[in-house]
C-alpha cells in the first residue's frame, strides 16, 4: 500500500505537496505494536502547529484528519473532540508552508502515532525565489515567461519537475514561492519582445554544463534567493527548412536547441510548401519532430544563422524504433501455480488477477536527453500488433517501473542484454528488439523492529533489494511510538534486502555501497521469501562526520 | 462613384478606414522616393520618446469584397479594439528606429495609405493618431511624397494592488479583472455596458499588476475561492448511486464552507456600487481590496429533474460525458461556484447536492431526454438567481426555465447559416446564436455564399435558441456580407426596431440583404484637409423605432479622406467632428446639434457614393 496520498482536494489547495508523485514498490502492510485493537475510545485529539524555522505558532492552518477539518486558532492550536478512530493520519495545509522540507517523494499524510499526548506538528515555510530579466540593454524585458524545475529525488535518481511559469512583471521581476529544495529556473524564448522586437533566447540557471557541476541551487526553509537573469536578445532571420524522409507537411513540429543546451519550441509558418523557421544569429541544432496515429519520426541538423541569407537546413527524418513489450508470469507465481492446477480457463480468468503491463508503469528513461519535451521519458503505448510497444526515437535509454501492485519485475530482457542492470541503446535506424518482461508476485513477509533514542521522531527504514530491480527504493516512514521500539511489517518481492533504518531521507544512490558507508552503522541482511516472516532488529543508524 | 482606383485594405476595421479615392498610385514613376518622417513624443507631457519602433504597413488597393478575413461586422454592438496593430499586410511592413531624442525617418517602397505603428518601452503598440480603435492612415502621393508628422503616444497606466481575505491573510491565485467603462466602443447610443480588458492572477504576496492599460475608466472585479474552503471544490464527483455516494464524499464541514461573492473595487458584491477608477495617461494607480467569505449556498438538484433514460443509460466514454449536469455562473465571467459534474450511472438517491455557490445567476444544464447535454440551441437549460441574503439551501424550484425562441432566416442564400447576437438589454449579457455548423467547427464569420461550409443537407430553414424572458437587440454577426432589412415577431415576442421583447415560446424572421452600399469622402477645413477628424454617418431614421440601421464612424486620413465601407442603405446624415474624439456623440442631445451642420447622403446597395465636406469643430 502507498502511505498517505492526500486527498486530491488538498492537494490542489495546497499546490505544494503534489510534487510528491507517488512512486515506489507499492507493497505490504505497516503496522506500529503500539496499535492497539481494545474496543473505541473517544477522546479530544489536540494539537499545535508551529513554524518549523523559529518555532512560532501558526494561525489559520487546515488541519485534516481522517476527513475531519478545523483550522488552527492564533495560537495555532486545534482539537477535534469526541474522536474515536484508533489511528489518525493527519494533512496539513496552509499558503506558502509545505508540509515536509523533503526532496523525495514521500508521504504527505503523517501518522500520529501518540493519541493521547499533543500533536505537535511543524510545518516549512516555503522560499522564495525572485529576480529581474533584463535585456542586452539592462532594460527589463516584461512578459518573459520564467519557469522553474524541481529536483526530485526517488532513487533512480534526480528528475526535474516543471512548474508552472510565471511571467515577468513590467520592472522584468519574477516571483516565486516554492518549498526547499533544489531547482533551476529558465527563460522562455519569445520570438518578438514587446519592449526591443526582437526575440529573446532562453536561458537556463545554473547554465547547462558538464555533468560534473551542479546543475541546480539549492535554498532552504524560508530563504529568499534572488537570481538575475540576461538572455541573449537579438533580431531573428528566416531559415528555409527542407525535410526529407516524409511527405507529411502539418504537424512537424520544430524546437531548436542553443550552443547552451536550453531548447526551444519555434514556429514553422507554412508558406506554400516552403518551410521556414525564424532564429537569432547564432549556432543550434534544430529538431524535428512528427508524431502522428501511424508513425513517429525525428531528425536534426546543425544550423547556423548567419543573417538574411541563411543556407538552407536539410533534416532527415527518421522512424522511431518500435519495440514491442511482452509480458510473461514467472511459473513459480501463485497465480500461475493455480493455472497450471488446469483450472478451466474462464474460472481462471475470473478467480486470479492475472498482472497487465500497464500496472508496472513501465518507461524508457533518456539518459542523454536533447531537451525535447517529447523524448524526456517514453511511456507505453498501446499497439494493435504486439499489445504494447516503446517506439523510441535514436538514444540510450534505462528502463524503469514503479508501482505493480502485488506483481513486480523480476526480469526484463531484450535478447541478451539484461535491462535490470544495462541500459538500452537505439541507434540510428536500427529496429526494435522485443523486450521480455517476467512478473512475479511471489512475496514474502518483513517484520522490523526499530529501536528509537528519545529524541527521533521519525525512522526511515529502507529495504534495499541486493538484486538489480527496475523500481527505486523508496523508504518506510516509521513514526516513533514513544515507547522504545516500534515492529514494522510489510510485504516485499521474494529475495536478499539490505536493511537500515535512519533518521533523515537520503538523495544518494543506496545500491552503492559507498553511500551506506557513510552510516554509523552497517546494512543488515534479509532474506525474504514466501515461506515465513523475516524478523530483523535495526537501531537507527547516524551519518557520520565528515 | 469615382472611375478610379479604390483602395482598400485587409486590415482589421478596414471598413472604416479613411482612403485617398482619387490617389492613382498604379502609375508611380519606379525612382520615386516616399518618406514618413517627424518625431515620436509623450501624449503626456510633449516630451521625446527615444528608440521608439515604428512599422509603417501598406494599406492596400483591392477592389474585392472587404473583409474576407471574416471579421465582424460594423454593425456589431462592440467591434473590436486594439487588434488593428496585429494586422496582416500583404506588403512587407517598413521599420525604423527612432533615435535618442524620439526623431525618426521611414523609407516606404511606394505611395498610398499608410498604417504607422509605433511601439516603445512604456508605450502600448498604437496607430498614428488613434482613437477607440480608429486612426489616421498617412497618405503619400506624387505631390505629397514626403510627410513630417508628430506622433503623440499615449504612455500605459498601470494598476497594481493587493487583495487581502478578511483576517489580513493575502489571497493567492485571486482573479483580478479589470473593466472598461470609458471610453466605449460600442457604435450605438444609450448605455453601453463595462468590457473586461484585462486581468491578472494574485501572487503569493496577493499581489497584481495589470499594465499596458490606456487611459480611461475602469472598475476592478476580483473572483477567488477561500483556500480553507474544502466543502465545495472543483468537482463534485458523483459516480455511481447515490446511496452510497454520502459515504465517499463527507458532508462539507459548515465551518468551513465558504465563498468569497464576486467583489468589486472598493469592497462590495454589488456591482451597481462598485466605484470607477479613472486613470490618467502613464499614470501607476494602486487599488487594493478585501474579501470577505460568506457561507457558501448549495442547491440541490432532484434526480426527478433528470430523465430515467439517461440514469440509466450505461454507455461509456464520449456519450457519457455529455450525461451531466452544468452549474455554470453568468454574466461577468466565470465566477465561484462553476462545476461541470458528470451524471451518475443507475443513480438511486434523490438528489445530488452543488455546493460553493455564491449571489449572482447561474445557469443550471440538464441533460436532455436523448441523454446530450443542453446548451443554449436545445434541451433543458434553466437559471437560477442567487442574491444576498439568500437560504444557505436552493432547490430548482428556484430556477425559471429558458423559452425557445425558433429563428428563420430569408432574404439572401444560405441565409441560415448567419450567426447572431442577442444582447439582453438590461444586463448586456450576450446569448450567440450560430447554426449548429458553425458552432461545431468553430467556423467564424466569413463570406455566406461560400458553399463549403454550408452543409445544406442536414440544414434546416431554421434553428432555435433558449433565450430568458427579457429584452434583447439583436445583432448580426457573421461578418459584414450580410445585413437585417426586418424582423418579425409571432407568439412571445414583440419587435420594436432590432429590439426583442421575450414573454414566451416565439418565432423570429429575420430578413437579410447582402449589397452594401459604400461611401469614400474628403473632409476639409477651409482649404485644408481635416486629418484626424471624427466622421459620423447617423442614420435619418435616427432615435425613431423601427430603425436596423447603426451609427458608423470613421476617421479621416492626413489628406482627410476616409471611406465607410459595409454600409446598410438607406437614408443618412453625415458629419464630420474635427477632431472631435471627445464629443459625447452617443448622447442624442449632443449629436443633433451635430446633425445640423450635417449632409445628407442616401446609400444606395451595391453603390460607393462620393462627399466632400466641411468638418465642423467641437463645441
Amino acid at each position: 500500500m502507498t502511505m498517505g496520498r492526500s486527498s486530491p482536494n488538498l492537494l490542489q489547495l495546497a499546490g505544494r505537496i503534489a510534487l510528491a508523485a507517488i512512486t515506489g514498490i507499492a507493497v505490504g502492510h505497516a503496522q506500529s505494536t503500539s496499535t492497539n485493537p481494545a474496543t473505541p475510545v473517544s477522546r479530544r485529539l489536540q494539537g499545535r502547529v508551529t513554524n518549523a524555522l523559529d518555532g512560532a505558532a501558526v494561525p489559520r492552518v487546515l488541519v485534516q484528519i481522517n476527513g475531519r477539518t478545523v483550522l488552527t486558532d492564533a495560537q495555532g492550536r486545534f482539537e477535534f473532540p469526541d474522536f474515536t478512530d484508533t489511528q489518525a493520519f493527519v494533512v496539513v495545509t496552509k499558503p506558502n508552508y509545505s508540509q515536509t522540507d523533503s526532496n523525495s517523494p514521500g508521504n504527505a499524510r503523517q501518522r500520529i502515532v501518540n493519541l493521547d499526548a499533543t500533536i505537535d506538528l511543524k510545518i516549512y515555510p516555503d522560499a522564495t525565489i525572485t529576480g529581474a530579466v533584463t535585456g542586452s540593454d539592462g532594460l527589463p524585458l516584461t512578459h518573459v515567461s520564467v519557469s522553474l524545475k524541481r529536483g526530485v529525488f526517488d532513487q533512480n535518481g534526480w528528475r526535474w519537475i516543471p512548474t508552472r511559469p510565471v511571467q515577468t512583471d513590467l520592472h522584468g521581476e519574477y516571483r516565486f514561492r516554492e518549498p526547499a529544495g533544489r531547482y533551476q529556473v529558465m527563460t522562455g524564448y519569445v520570438p518578438k519582445s514587446i519592449d526591443t522586437g526582437e526575440a529573446v533566447l532562453p536561458l537556463q540557471f545554473p547554465v547547462n554544463t558538464s555533468a560534473s557541476t551542479s546543475n541546480y541551487f539549492e535554498v532552504r526553509t524560508g530563504q529568499e534567493r534572488r537570481i538575475d537573469l540576461r538572455p541573449r536578445t537579438g533580431l531573428t532571420y528566416p531559415v528555409p527548412v527542407k525535410l526529407d524522409g516524409t511527405d507529411e507537411q502539418r504537424g512537424i513540429q520544430f524546437y531548436a536547441v542553443t550552443s547552451g543546451g536550453e531548447t526551444f519550441q519555434v514556429q514553422a509558418p507554412g508558406m506554400q510548401g516552403a518551410t521556414q523557421v525564424s532564429l537569432p544569429l547564432g549556432i543550434y541544432t534544430l529538431h524535428a519532430r512528427l508524431e502522428n496515429r501511424d508513425a513517429i519520426m525525428e531528425g536534426a541538423t546543425r544550423v547556423t544563422v548567419t543573417g538574411r541569407q541563411t543556407n538552407p537546413a536539410v533534416i532527415h527524418l527518421e522512424p522511431a524504433a518500435i519495440l514491442p513489450v511482452e509480458l510473461a508470469i514467472d511459473p513459480a507465481s501463485t497465480a500461475a501455480s493455480s493455472s497450471v492446477n488446469s483450472l478451466p480457463a474462464k474460472v481462471q480468468s475470473q478467480s486470479i488477477q492475472q498482472p497487465d503491463l500497464r500496472q508496472f508503469n513501465l518507461h524508457l528513461h533518456n539518459l542523454d536527453p536533447s531537451g525535447l519535451p517529447s523524448t524526456q521519458d517514453l511511456t507505453l503505448r498501446p499497439s494493435e500488433e504486439h499489445g504494447y510497444e516503446f517506439r523510441a526515437p535514436p538514444g540510450r535509454y534505462r528502463l524503469q517501473a514503479a508501482g505493480g501492485g502485488n506483481w513486480w519485475v523480476e526480469s526484463a530482457t531484450s535478447g541478451v542484454t539484461n535491462l535490470l542492470s544495462s541500459d538500452i541503446l537505439i541507434s540510428s535506424g536500427g529496429s526494435g528488439t522485443p523486450i521480455r518482461i517476467v512478473a512475479s508476485d511471489v512475496q514474502g513477509m518483513v517484520s522490523a523492529t526499530i529501536r528509537f533514542p528519545a529524541d527521533t521522531d521519525t525512522a526511515y527504514l529502507y529495504l534495499i533489494p541486493s538484486a538489480a530491480t527496475l523500481s527505486p527504493v523508496t523508504p518506510f516512514t516509521v513514526p516513533n511510538p514513544g515507547t522504545a521500539t516500534a515492529t514494522w511489517s510489510t510485504r516485499l518481492p521474494a529475495g536478499s534486502y539490505l536493511a537500515i533504518a535512519l533518521d533523515h531521507r537520503v538523495e544518494a544512490d543506496l545500491h552503492d555501497p559507498e553511500t551506506l558507508s557513510r552510516f554509523s552503522l552497517a546494512a543488515q541482511s534479509v532474506e525474504v521469501s514466501s515461506s515465513g516472516t523475516a524478523a530483523i532488529q535495526l537501531d537507527i543508524a547516524q551519518e557520520k562526520q565528515p | 462613384m469615382t472611375g478610379g482606383t479604390i483602395f482598400r485594405s485587409l486590415a482589421v476595421g478596414a471598413m472604416l478606414l479613411p482612403v485617398a479615392p482619387r490617389l492613382l498610385w498604379g502609375a508611380d514613376p519606379p525612382a520615386r522616393e516616399f518618406r514618413i518622417s517627424g518625431v515620436v513624443v509623450s501624449a503626456r507631457d510633449g516630451s521625446p520618446v527615444p528608440y521608439c519602433r515604428l512599422t509603417a504597413f501598406a494599406l492596400l488597393a483591392d477592389d474585392k469584397a472587404p473583409s474576407r478575413n471574416g471579421e465582424p461586422s460594423p454593425q456589431r454592438p462592440d467591434r473590436n479594439q486594439g487588434t488593428n496593430s496585429a494586422a496582416p499586410a500583404r506588403t512587407p511592413a517598413s521599420e525604423a528606429r527612432a533615435d535618442a531624442s524620439g526623431k525618426f525617418s521611414l523609407d516606404v517602397p511606394h505611395g498610398g495609405s499608410w498604417r504607422l505603428s509605433a511601439v516603445a518601452r512604456g508605450f502600448r503598440a498604437q496607430n498614428y493618431d488613434e482613437h477607440e480603435g480608429f486612426y489616421s492612415a498617412v497618405v503619400l502621393s506624387e505631390s505629397k511624397p514626403a510627410l513630417a508628422l508628430t506622433f503623440h503616444l499615449i504612455p500605459d497606466s498601470v494598476l497594481t494592488g493587493v487583495i487581502l481575505d478578511d483576517s489580513g491573510e493575502p489571497v493567492i491565485a485571486a482573479q483580478v479583472m479589470l473593466e472598461l467603462i470609458s471610453p466605449t466602443t460600442r457604435e450605438t447610443s444609450g448605455a453601453a455596458r463595462p468590457r473586461q480588458v484585462g486581468g491578472a492572477p494574485t501572487d503569493d504576496r496577493g499581489r497584481y499588476e495589470i499594465g499596458g492599460l490606456a487611459p480611461g475608466e475602469y472598475r476592478l472585479r476580483v473572483q477567488a475561492h477561500p483556500w480553507f474552503s474544502i466543502g465545495n471544490r472543483g468537482m463534485v464527483q458523483l459516480r455511481g448511486n447515490l446511496g452510497t455516494q454520502t459515504n465517499s464524499t463527507p458532508p462539507p464541514d459548515p465551518s468551513l464552507d465558504f465563498v468569497y461573492p464576486v467583489t468589486w473595487f472598493p469592497g462590495v458584491d454589488d456591482e451597481s456600487t462598485a466605484e470607477a477608477i479613472k486613470i490618467a495617461p502613464g499614470e501607476e494607480r494602486e487599488a487594493d481590496l478585501r474579501l470577505t467569505a460568506i457561507p457558501s449556498i448549495h442547491l440541490k438538484v432532484s434526480r426527478t429533474e433528470v430523465p430515467d433514460a439517461v440514469l440509466q443509460d450505461d454507455t461509456k466514454g464520449q456519450q457519457a460525458q455529455q450525461r451531466m449536469i452544468s452549474i455554470n455562473r453568468v454574466g461577468g465571467g466565470p465566477g465561484p461556484g462553476i462545476q461541470q459534474t458528470m451524471m451518475p450511472v443507475g443513480a438511486s438517491g434523490s438528489e445530488w447536492d452543488f455546493g460553493g455557490l455564491a449571489p449572482g445567476t447561474y445557469e443550471v444544464r440538464l441533460p436532455g431526454t436523448d441523454g446530450r447535454s443542453s446548451d443554449r440551441r436545445s434541451g433543458d437549460v434553466r437559471r437560477i438567481e442567487i442574491k444576498p441574503g439568500s437560504p444557505a439551501v436552493l432547490t430548482m424550484e428556484n430556477a425559471k426555465a429558458l423559452v425557445p425562441v425558433q429563428l428563420e432566416f430569408d432574404g439572401i442564400p444560405n441565409s441560415q447559416a448567419t450567426a447572431l447576437e442577442f444582447v439582453d438589454t438590461e444586463t448586456g449579457e450576450r446569448i450567440p446564436s450560430q447554426s449548429p455548423q458553425r458552432g461545431r467547427g468553430g467556423f467564424q464569420g466569413g463570406p455566406l455564399d461560400d458553399r463549403e461550409n454550408q452543409g445544406s443537407n442536414q440544414e434546416p430553414t431554421g434553428r432555435t435558441v433558449l433565450l430568458e424572458p427579457h429584452s434583447y437587440e439583436i445583432w448580426e454577426t457573421s461578418g459584414p456580407a450580410a445585413y437585417l432589412t426586418g424582423i418579425q415577431s409571432d407568439g412571445g415576442g414583440k419587435i420594436a426596431g432590432r429590439v426583442v421583447t421575450i414573454a414566451g415560446p416565439a418565432t423570429i424572421k429575420l430578413h437579410l440583404a447582402s449589397k452594401h452600399a459604400q461611401l469614400d469622402g474628403v473632409a476639409r477645413i477651409g482649404q485644408e484637409p481635416a486629418a484626424g477628424a471624427m466622421v459620423l454617418l447617423v442614420p435619418a431614421t435616427f432615435g425613431t423605432a423601427g430603425a436596423l440601421t447603426a451609427i458608423q464612424r470613421a476617421e479621416t486620413a492626413t489628406d482627410g479622406s476616409f471611406r465607410l465601407v459595409s454600409v446598410t442603405p438607406g437614408p443618412y446624415i453625415l458629419v464630420a467632428i474635427d477632431h472631435g474624439w471627445n464629443v459625447d456623440w452617443r448622447n442624442p442631445a449632443t449629436l443633433g446639434q451635430y446633425l445640423l451642420h450635417g449632409a445628407p447622403v442616401k446609400m444606395l446597395p451595391d453603390a460607393t457614393d462620393h462627399q466632400e465636406l466641411e468638418a465642423v469643430m467641437p463645441n
